[in-house]
């Protein structure tokens, strides 16, 4: 008997997870000593899915935990790799840390922002690119670097992200 | 003086991956052949010997920390391997990750022999997916060959390891903190005591080590503790790996000897500075460590203690080369917003800290800096290190220090001026080898 | 000396010897030693995030945090040298550098703490806007302890808007230092995981996920947040205003038949604020939304009936209380036993309930007296009652590994049991629901089978049947519910409010029951007042006389008359208070708590004895105040039988005075003997010569006798109807069970009615879109048998095709459920 807006369940969502991530995700669960050790591996089946981590999910994934949405939501905004907005096709992550400063990163910066016509942070448009500044991704020695979905791009200058940008239809 | 290639043994420029490739190297022969006719704490004792210190930053023997082990528990042991690569210039455990996983898999079943875990993590940083794919498929030909699972290839016990995915953020470095992250809460620090040897991962006595460290294994056990001993110096034995980068010609990931002479390596192995560029600082063991001037580093060795007594920290070996033309206030930005990100907001001084810390070098170097600002900036370095739980306070006060310490005179001018001398940027560097 | 336990320390020069394994903090605390903390309570494990605590130890590298290091035999502690100081002002600079707080450094802060409290000044000079200066401010406390002057940081104003949307708390995060306590109460202790620390680093945040409300979010409003607060950033928006409280005393909460322990906070002779008790049988320091924040306002609301008055040509007269008792007394000196009539509340004391039915018994020469609990469980009540025959001690939840919970939601009302149940959970025990919406237990059980509302019977049969291994054809789910049952060692049965107005609430309860002994296991039935036990027992029935026997034999009256020294009537009688409906309309009718359900007057004269005036029907001929459970000594008992002590806590209002006390003057007046007593203990004596239990308190549970048993209506259909092709939706009607002396609570306490929507229609959001209404719009709920407009509330906890409503005041609904139209009303 209640009738407050219900904190629980989702009802019907165009999120819903697909059923090979629900299998997945309760087996990692029963896997592990903890049934909450599968969280961070179930974000990122989710976030592989819709490329983000949608709202509604976050409820189905707490019933298969049972935990809640709101714990899950700490643990989520916690790690700075979940993405709590959608993003573009192609996540461009390009590091601000000391070795890639040093060689340029603020160059290959502003050089992106002017071409794809976007500040840090936002989406073009077309939904094609979402552009991201990122701490050291442990690429040092390849600097200036950036991160496009799960891929390093290493050695960058100019010339270099033309080629890249034009490879990414 | 030749470097001993023990974690490198492979060609660079091969598909050196594979379990085929790893076979060739003798790989997983120290398994097969010498732990049928070792005890546990055989295995342990030659990792004493070895005197092998952690190389994730801290330094600590290894052998020690596995002996911290309670005897009396009933509770299962766990290993975790430690691949969340994190600190800013440190680039060296992918190389093993990507390219010699099957080293570092044997390394934990050694280890994990000696500890009497049954069950072993390995968390690597979630940006690291190539090296997840790599590590995930050596598992996978490591459980298909029988050296994962039930009842191992040529030794009597078993061993399974699991492989998880970081999600970003630096403080999961630290060895609660990944506990944490493993057991899918946020990767904040844990108070200590209980220290994990007694209480870790699921509450359980836990041995945390660094991917690096858990690769040497099987060297240490198949050449004997004192033949790794008599590498390096008496106090840093064995070889380390080096990652360098910044303004320096050939950056990448080096092994050599520990002892080895700072100068040689940078000029001899690394090219020297970047486009014949004068020398203007070292930071030596990773973003964390104190800065260096040159002329501190003419005389140093590579290793830990001569790194120590020139007032640095050798840390996770990851060398930061900053040639003559660039701005220190702006470097030492770029580092505090980095600590400023990461601090995970439990402990009140880094959290407020870091946050003035940053604030005030940003200032600085726009120009609106005052005199007492770098007053100020000691006084709260002072205040967040050795105030935390966790030591990215400490890691976040070490560059403040040492860079208003060694470069003050630049800082002082960006507070007469009103501006970066350096114009706020960065020199570009065309030559690149 | 040190033993095996204990180890020798010294804390600033001084040796102690003290329990291994405790915190230096703890050492520390025991000894008298202050060490200042913002982040360490005493429920909470250790944080180590504010770092006030710092202390030296010798041979540490660097200081340690108190709260969270132990104490090892020889350390040698110095809790405030020079250093220590200096480094403990510095960060508490830090932490003043983002919490408004130019009062506690103020020049002038000794002098305008008197002014403080009034609103204006408040909000124009001082930092903390919305500081309730109420004396609980810990990081006051530690600022001047630690005397500290300036700080050299500028202060940052997080510039967060002020969040006063949620009932009962305010929350002002601009004053939050981060120590954490309000999550960890959350998480550690209520389970409840409805807070959390988002982001991290500067730009952390406490709250729910995705910035919703709390209400959204699940949260049950227990105020343990609240209550932890080291700063003014969460605080009680009822008593806000109040300040220190003057003194505290404990009693039983009156709200359920859960029977929390209260620490009632009091300031002026009112009972300003609640708080739960530490209580090692019942509520363990827990409380739920009603017991924490509701019982304040209900008691303290200015409508209280404060004087006694009179009707008068439709008017209502203020008369004194002497006047009222005579007039009374001459009403009911000339009633005949059978056309009068008493109803009083469960909610009762115990004393009251004795001291009523005695009056009726040996004053009016009747037995007719009797409590809407007849009306609340309907043809249900004797199986109801059996239930409770079973029942255990809430603490058995803590043994059990395997527990069905029929029809329970814990978000708000009973949310202590909610706590036990999660942490069950936590130690691996599942959880098997069975109800029809999404509810508190949806998340965390083990399995939740969920059937339609038509259903329920079926589910609960068709799982017994499989117990007793009847095979017949059942859900998957139903068949996992009986595997666990039947593996489990140490079953428990929890029923909830759910099913109790169905029309085949009995059959419902006899299926319980017969799980129950199948698997052997005990039941707590959780009944929604909090007294019943009490009713039952005292003999506030027709047919039961004190001690629960039956008043329709002779040797049971002849045995009471004995004790009672008078002769109690032959007196046979049908009546109940069904018959309010039907029957004849009665000479005097005495309503104490208690206002029937029906709009014509019940009796020629009325009395009617009440806490606040009655909301409906013909107005009564004789009001009398009565005192509010906060303002009673006596006891009650408590749904698992447990005999408990209430106090009175502050004085009641005006003319107001204990039932009892009202109903003894009158008899006194109306010459009768046997009333004259001094106090409760002495009512207390007497009872006893009843019921053995109540000779000592020692709050063991007192069981309901095996025979107990009511004389029910005949039995209603309990057949659900089918539906007709033409309805679209299945309505359910309850009973708030929300309701103090037959006041809503929700009608005194605020913040209340946003939790809970009663005498509203309660619709899922896609069935709404469905027949176009949105919230708030008004509809026309009809079938064959019944047809009334309400207004549209959204919930999406109901399933698809299933409405319910939640009616204040009881109406006969039967069968309930059954199929209704609904349609918009034209505008």
């Amino acid at each position: 008997m209640s009738a407050s807006p219900s904190p629980y369940l989702t009802q019907e969502s165009e999120y819903n997870l697909s059923e090979d991530v629900v299998t997945k995700i309760t087996e990692m669960a029963a896997s592990f000593p903890e049934k909450n050790s599968a969280l961070i591996p179930a974000l990122h089946l989710i976030q592989d899915q819709f490329g983000w981590v949608p709202p509604p999910t976050i409820k189905q994934l707490a019933q298969l935990l049972k935990t809640t949405p709101n714990k899950i939501y700490g643990v989520l905004t916690f790690y700075t790799m979940f993405n709590l907005k959608p993003v573009g096709k192609y996540h461009i992550q390009i590091c601000r840390n000391v070795s890639c400063s040093l060689l340029g990163a603020k160059h290959i910066i502003d050089y992106l922002t002017k071409k794809l016509h976007i500040q840090v942070g936002e989406t073009t448009a077309d939904g094609k690119f979402t552009l991201t500044l990122v701490e050291c991704l442990g690429a040092c020695g390849m600097a200036p670097v950036m991160m496009i979905n799960d891929k390093y791009y290493e050695n960058l200058d100019e010339k270099k992200v033309d080629q890249i940008l034009k490879t990414l239809k | 003086m030749a470097n001993q290639n023990i974690l490198l043994n492979f060609d660079r420029n091969g598909a050196n991956h594979t379990l085929e490739n790893y076979l060739k190297r003798k790989g997983y022969s120290t398994l097969s052949e010498k732990i049928p006719n070792m005890k546990p704490e055989q295995v342990l004792d030659e990792v004493k010997k070895s005197g092998i210190r952690g190389r994730g930053g801290a330094g600590f023997p290894a052998g020690i920390k596995w002996s911290f082990l309670p005897k009396d528990s009933d509770k299962p042991v766990y290993l975790i391997c430690n691949g969340d690569e994190g600190e800013p210039g440190t680039f060296k455990d992918r190389v093993i990750l990507e390219e010699n996983p099957h080293m570092l898999i044997e390394g934990m079943i050694l280890a994990a022999y000696a500890i009497n875990a049954k069950h072993c993590y390995i968390y690597i940083r979630g940006e690291y997916g190539f090296a997840l794919q790599r590590v995930q498929q050596a598992v996978d030909e490591a459980y298909r060959a029988g050296y994962l699972g039930k009842k191992l290839t040529g030794a009597n016990y078993s061993c399974d390891i699991t492989v998880h995915k970081g999600a970003g953020a630096y403080v999961v470095g630290d060895e609660t903190g990944l506990m944490n992250s493993i057991e899918g809460k946020k990767g904040q620090t844990r108070n200590k005591p209980p220290f994990p040897a007694v209480e870790g991962l699921y509450q359980c006595p836990t041995i945390i080590n660094n991917v690096e460290t858990l690769a040497s294994v099987p060297w240490i056990i198949d050449h004997g503790g004192a033949a790794y001993h008599s590498i390096g110096t008496e106090k840093s034995s064995g070889t380390k790996l080096l990652s360098i980068s910044g303004h320096v010609r050939k950056p990448g990931v080096y092994e050599v000897d520990l002892g080895y002479p700072f100068m040689d390596f940078l000029n001899k192995d690394c090219g020297g500075v970047i486009g014949n560029r004068k020398l203007k600082a070292v930071i030596p063991g990773g973003s964390s460590t104190p800065v260096l001037r040159p002329e501190d580093c003419e005389k140093i060795t590579i290793d830990y203690e001569s790194i120590a007594e020139a007032g640095s920290s050798l840390g996770s070996g990851a060398i930061l080369i900053i040639a003559e033309g660039s701005c220190m206030v702006k470097t030492l930005e770029v580092l505090t917003h980095f600590y400023h990100h990461e601090s995970c907001g439990q402990c009140t001084p880094c959290r407020e800290g870091t946050g003035w810390l940053h604030k005030i070098v940003k200032r600085i170097e726009a120009g609106q800096g005052k005199m007492e600002d770098l007053d100020l900036l000691t006084s709260i370095t002072k205040h967040i290190a050795f105030h935390t739980i966790c030591p990215l306070g400490d890691a976040a006060c070490g560059p403040v220090d040492s860079f208003v310490k060694k470069f003050k005179d630049e800082f002082i001018e960006h507070i007469k001026t009103g501006g970066c001398p350096f114009g706020g940027k960065f020199v570009r560097f065309q030559e690149r080898v | 000396m040190t033993s095996n336990n204990t180890v020798s320390i010294r804390i600033d020069n001084h040796p102690f010897t003290v329990e291994k394994g405790l915190t230096i903090l703890k050492a520390a605390e025991q000894n008298n030693i202050y060490i200042p903390t913002l982040c360490a309570h005493k429920e909470l494990t250790p944080y180590g995030g504010c770092r006030m605590c710092l202390v030296e130890v010798e041979g540490a590298r660097r200081f340690l945090t108190a709260c969270t290091t132990p104490v090892e035999d020889g350390m040698v502690i110095r809790t405030h040298t020079d250093q220590i100081q200096k480094e403990r002002r510095e960060i508490m600079e830090l932490i003043l550098s983002e919490h408004t707080s130019s009062c506690l450094i103020c020049e002038e802060s000794e002098l305008c703490r008197q002014y403080m409290p009034t609103i204006r000044k408040a909000g124009v000079t001082t930092g903390c806007r919305y500081c309730p200066n109420d004396d609980k401010c810990e990081l006051e406390k530690v600022v001047s302890w630690l005397e500290i002057k300036d700080i050299n940081h500028p202060v940052y104003y997080r510039g967060l808007s002020v969040e006063k949307y949620d009932p009962f708390y305010d929350r002002d995060y601009n004053l939050c230092i981060y120590c954490g306590r309000c999550v960890r109460v959350c998480q550690e202790v209520r389970l409840a995981n409805v807070l959390a620390f988002t982001q991290r680093g500067r730009s952390t945040v406490i709250g729910p996920a995705f910035g919703r409300s709390h209400l959204e979010s699940g949260c049950e409003f227990c105020g343990a947040c609240v209550s932890v607060c080291p700063t003014g950033a969460l605080a009680e928006k009822s008593n806000k205003w109040n300040g220190v409280a003057e003194a505290e005393i404990q009693t039983t909460c009156a709200l359920c038949g859960v029977g929390c322990q209260l620490q009632v906070l009091i300031r002026n002779d009112k009972a300003v604020a609640t708080i739960p008790v530490d209580d090692e049988f019942v509520n363990h320091g827990q409380l739920c939304v009603k017991g924490r924040f509701c019982v304040n306002e209900l008691v303290n609301h200015h409508q209280r009936i404060t004087k006694a008055s009179k009707y008068q040509d439709g008017n209502r007269l203020q008369i004194p209380i002497e006047d009222a008792i005579a007039i009374a007394a001459e009403q009911l000196k000339n009633c005949p036993p059978e056309d009068f009539a008493m109803v009083i509340s469960p909610n009762c004391s115990n004393e009251d309930l004795f001291i009523a039915q005695k009056f009726v018994r040996t004053v009016m020469n009747s037995h007719h007296i009797d409590s809407s609990a007849r009306l609340f469980y309907g043809n249900g009540f004797n199986d109801y009652l059996d239930l409770m025959k079973r029942t255990t001690a809430l603490s058995e939840i803590g043994q059990s590994d395997v527990i069905l919970c029929l029809g329970l939601d814990m978000r708000f009302g009973r949310s202590v049991v909610g706590v036990q149940i999660r942490k069950a959970i936590a130690r691996g025990a599942k959880i098997i629901t069975i109800h029809p919406n999404d509810h508190s237990l949806a998340l965390n059980a083990e399995l939740w089978i969920r059937p339609h509302t038509t259903e329920i019977l079926d589910s609960i049969s068709q799982l017994s049947n499989a117990l007793l291994e009847k095979h017949e054809p059942i859900t998957s789910r139903l068949a996992q519910a009986a595997d666990l049952l039947n593996a489990a060692k140490n079953p428990l049965i929890l029923m909830g409010g759910e099913f109790l107005p169905y029309s085949n609430s009995a059959e419902i309860m006899q299926q319980t029951l017969r799980i129950a002994e199948t698997i052997g296991s005990a039941i707590v039935p959780l009944p929604a007042q909090n007294n019943l036990h009490g009713s039952l027992l005292m003999g506030a029935y027709p047919e039961l006389l004190p001690g629960g026997i039956f008043s329709d034999e002779p040797d049971n009256r002849k045995k009471i008359s004995d004790i009672w020294g008078m002769t109690i009537q032959d007196f046979t009688t049908d009546w109940n208070l069904n018959k309010i409906f039907t029957g004849k309309k009665l000479k005097v009718v005495y309503l104490v708590g208690e206002l029937p359900p029906i709009d014509e007057p019940i009796g020629d004269f009325v009395i009617y004895q009440n806490i606040y005036p009655p909301e409906h029907g013909a107005p009564p001929n004789l009001i009398l105040p009565a005192a509010a459970f906060t303002e009673i000594d006596g006891t009650f008992i408590n749904g698992a039988g447990r005999v408990q002590r209430v106090q009175r806590t502050a004085p009641p209002p005006g003319d107001a005075q204990p039932d009892w006390q009202l109903l003894c003057q009158i008899a006194r007046k109306m010459g009768a003997t046997g009333f004259d007593y001094k106090n409760h203990q002495q009512i207390q004596q007497e009872i006893a010569r009843f019921i053995e239990r109540f000779k000592k308190f020692d709050r063991k549970p007192v069981v309901l006798p095996k025979h107990i048993k009511l004389q029910l209506e005949p039995e209603r259909s309990s057949q659900l109807s089918e539906t007709d092709g033409q309805s679209f939706f299945v309505l359910t009607i309850f009973n708030s069970e929300h309701q103090y002396r037959g006041i809503p609570i929700a009608d005194k306490a605020e913040g209340f009615k946003k939790l809970i929507a009663e005498d509203s229609l309660l619709i899922n959001g896609s069935d709404a879109r469905k027949i176009g209404v949105v919230d708030g719009d008004q509809v026309l709920v009809s079938s064959d048998l019944f047809e009334k407009s309400f207004p549209v509330r959204l919930s999406d906890n109901l399933q698809s095709g299933s409405v319910q409503i939640i009616q204040q005041r009881f109406q006969p609904f039967n069968p309930n459920p059954h199929p209704v139209k609904i349609r918009r009303k034209d505008v």
